[in-house]
């Protein structure tokens, strides 16, 4: 059974209004549940407040059902806070504008654990893919809940990879939890629903507008203790990200890119501002957090002649199949046979394009 | 009077007897031909009139019936102008009717009584022979089709009048044709202007293109615009190993068929290249239309079929590839007959790795999303995908490639080598009818890629590691196999396993 006031929450929510609409109409009750009673009494203050809605509203009341929305609840393992419940992550409070109400999937005491927030372009380059890949790692391995949006691009490496590495990962929407956008991560927030944490300020049934993805950014810096971008673009949405993070007082981090790539200028450029800390590994930001990395048994690297002299050409950077063959002047064949077991052990990577980097 | 005369049709590449009967009967002057005919039969009444008279003879003024027997067939084509013409002639008695024999006639009549060639002669010769026919008179410009067929008689005709005579008089006969010697002919006949060592740099594609040719592996090459993969793809044919006459004869067939044989030469030659443009329609791919003719896939028979910018292509034939490139023929069911071409090619394929084709690219930034990206890679549909054994990535060539004085290795040296791993296979498959490791069934995989502990372990770690998708498992299987047929090793060893995964890279999911 759903206490009055936590209906009030619901309800409002499902109203999709503005939240400082919501807020105002919650912060103007003592107690949320006496909303009701006003808006059956049709009290000036509500159809001001709605105005020209008022009606509308009125009628999706009678038809809004508790009951069914309960056993929604229950069916598919959702669940909801509201700000007044005592597991309200008190993280988020330090936000201008908390969340009022969240639903979630999944494991909400995550909400409470240590977080890094990794955002980024939508379209990385393969060098963001490639960092966003080694950061989401390192940080997963040390024990960091990784916090992101579950867009594409960086957002989604970062949550596969943190998942991959049995770490714990954080997906914050900024749609409603049934109807998830991009579609193509369908079944990666299924993944997450049940290894991590599916998060939302939105009503189930809210599809996503252009506004409420730069909303969400709030919670997911508000979630960590640290906001890496890994590589953006001069108008990023996860800039935005960056603002709340710095409002908060939280670390912001950033990964250096080429100063030629569009990919990169944003990310480059709160580095030049002087607004996130220049980072190149991820003992970076453990150390600013005082956290020694766990020393890895470094493993010993055996190489036979041809594969030595491929590796020693790589190292001083990425080369093309034929630039490779020139320098090393193997046959093809041997060059093709080295690659790909070098690949194998892990020692050199596939660039798209036949490009080859250690 | 009536009179009988043999000719012969066409039912795609397979032929079958017409017979022409005339009958000649007194009223009203009046030319009929009955027998299914198509529009090209319908006005060879016209033809024939003219080419009898202006050849000097008598043209009947009375009642023809013409029947081309068996009536429930269509018969298309001017196969049987010269036949009816000569049946008139019978009839009418201004030829000896008691000197007609088995022969099969074949021509188009002109209006001044020239006999002028007609396609198809090649696969109705061969058929014909099959037939127990042995007598034959066609055009002279068909003569060097009809000169690689032993143990038949072929006269060629230059027009009407010519053929009466030889009927008429012991000492005129007709030009017989001698047979030509193919092997002769290919020596000093088989050379292109292309080269492999033209194309500088792109090695790990060159080699890709060796095993292709060494396997009969199909290709699928992916760079961005001006890598090189068009040039690469034309150069295919030289390193293939040579035709059999046998392959030579049936890919004769089909372009005789088609109409597109080169009538000098008579036979074709060298493996057969066909570039269709993307915008042509499905059926001129495929081949069909009113007449059932072959298309280019089956032009392409014994050759290669380059299909540049493959995701171009209209998603429904990349779909019809699907038939031919597991059997090797394609069937083509129209209204009027449904008739097989042989259509075993090996399947060259290029595409850019992403709509603005500078994915990957260390020269352009690619803007692509990546929704747009896996659309336009999603166009080839994973079972297209399975019958594609090698994807290459062709980079960029940089302007010292282009200009370097290295000299690369001539399509002879390669040519020389993907003979030898073609010899080993012959010699694998004896007594089936796989001919090369790409045709290899699930069976014959098994017994012929056995692989020893170490590939395992390499396989494993690959499939582990390199994120391969499960498809590519007895791909790798059979390139490894040819690549060890090009190191003459009679097992397949680690570095073979190793060199065959890289030719999966669309397989890798780094791709989108």
């Amino acid at each position: 059974m759903i206490s009055l006031n936590d209906r009030a929450y619901i309800f409002l929510s499902a109203l999709e209004l503005s939240y400082k609409k919501m807020s105002d109409i919650i912060s103007h009750y003592e107690r949320a549940g006496d909303f009701f009673d006003d808006f059956l009494n049709n009290s000036s203050f509500l159809v001001e407040e709605f105005g020209s809605n008022f009606k509308k509203y009125k009628e999706k009341y009678e038809k809004f059902s508790f009951e069914t929305f309960e056993k929604y609840l229950t069916n598919n393992n959702v669940g909801y806070i509201t700000i007044q419940s005592d597991n309200y992550p008190p993280s988020l409070l330090n936000l201008q504008q908390p969340p009022l109400i969240l639903y979630y999937k999944g494991d909400l005491s995550l909400a409470n654990s240590k977080g890094i927030a990794i955002v980024g372009t939508r379209n990385p380059s393969f060098y963001g893919k490639d960092i966003t890949y080694k950061f989401a790692k390192g940080l997963s391995e040390a024990g960091f809940t990784i916090v992101s949006g579950l867009s594409t691009g960086v957002d989604k490496i970062s949550h596969e990879t943190a998942l991959k590495a049995n770490g714990k990962t954080i997906a914050v929407l900024g749609n409603g939890l049934e109807k998830m956008y991009p579609a193509i991560n369908y079944n990666l927030s299924k993944e997450i629903a049940q290894k991590g944490l599916l998060i939302t300020e939105y009503y189930p049934t809210y599809t996503a507008r252009s506004y409420s993805f730069p909303a969400r950014n709030r919670i997911i810096a508000a979630l960590s203790r640290g906001v890496l971008i890994t590589e953006a673009a001069q108008k990023s949405g996860s800039l935005y990200t960056k603002d709340y993070a710095l409002e908060l007082g939280l670390d912001v981090f950033s990964v250096p890119g080429n100063i030629t790539s569009l990919n990169s200028v944003g990310s480059n450029n709160i580095i030049k501002f002087g607004h996130a800390q220049c980072v190149t590994c991820v003992e970076d930001i453990l150390n600013s957090y005082g956290i020694n990395k766990i020393e890895k048994k470094q493993e010993k690297i055996q190489l036979n002649f041809d594969e030595q002299i491929i590796y020693n050409s790589l190292k001083l950077g990425e080369k093309s199949f034929d630039e490779l063959q020139y320098y090393t002047n193997l046959s093809v064949q041997t060059l093709n046979t080295c690659l790909t077991t070098m690949q194998i052990r892990g020692i050199i990577k596939k660039l798209p394009g036949n490009y080859y980097s250690v | 009077m009536l009179s009988k005369v043999l000719s012969y049709g066409l039912n795609g590449i397979e032929g079958y007897t017409v017979t022409i009967e005339v009958d000649i009967s007194g009223g009203l002057p009046k030319f009929d031909i009955v027998g299914l005919g198509d529009t090209a039969i319908k006005e060879s009444k016209e033809r024939v009139k003219s080419a009898i008279k202006n050849s000097g003879l008598e043209y009947p003024m009375t009642n023809i019936t013409c029947n081309l027997a068996p009536a429930d067939r269509k018969k298309e084509g001017p196969f049987y102008d010269l036949g009816i013409a000569m049946a008139i002639l019978f009839a009418t008695n201004q030829v000896d009717y008691k000197k007609i024999d088995d022969t099969i006639f074949l021509g188009e009549l002109s209006l001044n009584g020239d006999v002028k060639k007609v396609n198809g002669v090649l696969p109705i010769l061969i058929s014909a022979k099959e037939q127990g026919f042995t007598k034959f008179i066609i055009p002279q410009e068909n003569y060097f089709e009809a000169s690689f067929i032993s143990g038949i008689t072929v006269h060629t005709a230059e027009n009407l009048k010519q053929v009466v005579e030889s009927y008429k008089d012991e000492n005129t006969k007709l030009n017989l044709v001698k047979t030509s010697n193919f092997e002769q002919l290919k020596s000093f006949n088989s050379k292109l202007n292309i080269d492999m060592k033209n194309v500088k740099g792109q090695q790990s594609a060159k080699r890709a293109l060796e095993i292709a040719a060494a396997g009969g592996h199909n290709v699928l090459m992916i760079g961005p615009p001006g890598s090189g993969k068009t040039m690469l793809a034309k150069c295919f044919p030289t390193i293939l190993p040579d035709m059999t006459f046998g392959e030579a004869l049936e890919v004769t067939k089909i372009h005789s068929v088609a109409g597109e044989l080169d009538l000098k030469d008579g036979i074709i030659l060298n493996r057969p290249f066909r570039t269709p443009h993307h915008t042509a329609s499905t059926v001129s791919l495929v081949g069909g239309g009113t007449n059932s003719k072959p298309g280019e896939i089956s032009l392409a028979h014994n050759g290669v079929l380059f299909l540049d910018e493959m995701p171009e292509y209209s998603r429904h034939f990349i779909e019809t590839l699907r038939q031919p490139l597991e059997d090797g023929q394609i069937t083509v069911a129209r209204a009027n007959q449904t008739v097989t071409y042989p259509s075993s090619f090996v399947l060259i394929a290029s595409m850019n790795p992403c709509p603005c084709g500078n994915y990957g690219s260390k020269k352009n930034e690619c803007r692509c999303t990546p929704a747009q990206i896996h659309k336009y890679l999603s166009k080839l549909s994973g079972p297209i995908m399975d019958r594609i054994d090698l994807h290459v990535e062709v980079d960029n060539v940089t302007y010292e490639d282009l200009n370097s004085n290295e000299t690369c290795e001539s399509s002879t040296d390669i040519k020389q080598r993907v003979n030898n791993a073609r010899n080993i296979q012959l010699e694998r498959f004896k007594g089936t009818k796989v001919y090369s490791n790409a045709k290899m069934n699930v069976m014959q995989t098994k017994r012929h890629c056995i692989l020893s502990e170490d590939c395992k372990k390499i396989m494993e770690l690959a499939f582990d590691n390199l994120n391969l998708s499960a498809r590519a498992h007895d791909r790798i299987l059979k390139v490894a196999r040819t690549i060890a047929d090009l190191d003459g090793e009679k097992d397949i060893l680690p570095k073979h396993i190793a060199e065959a995964i890289q030719y999966r890279s669309l397989d890798r999911k780094y791709w989108v």
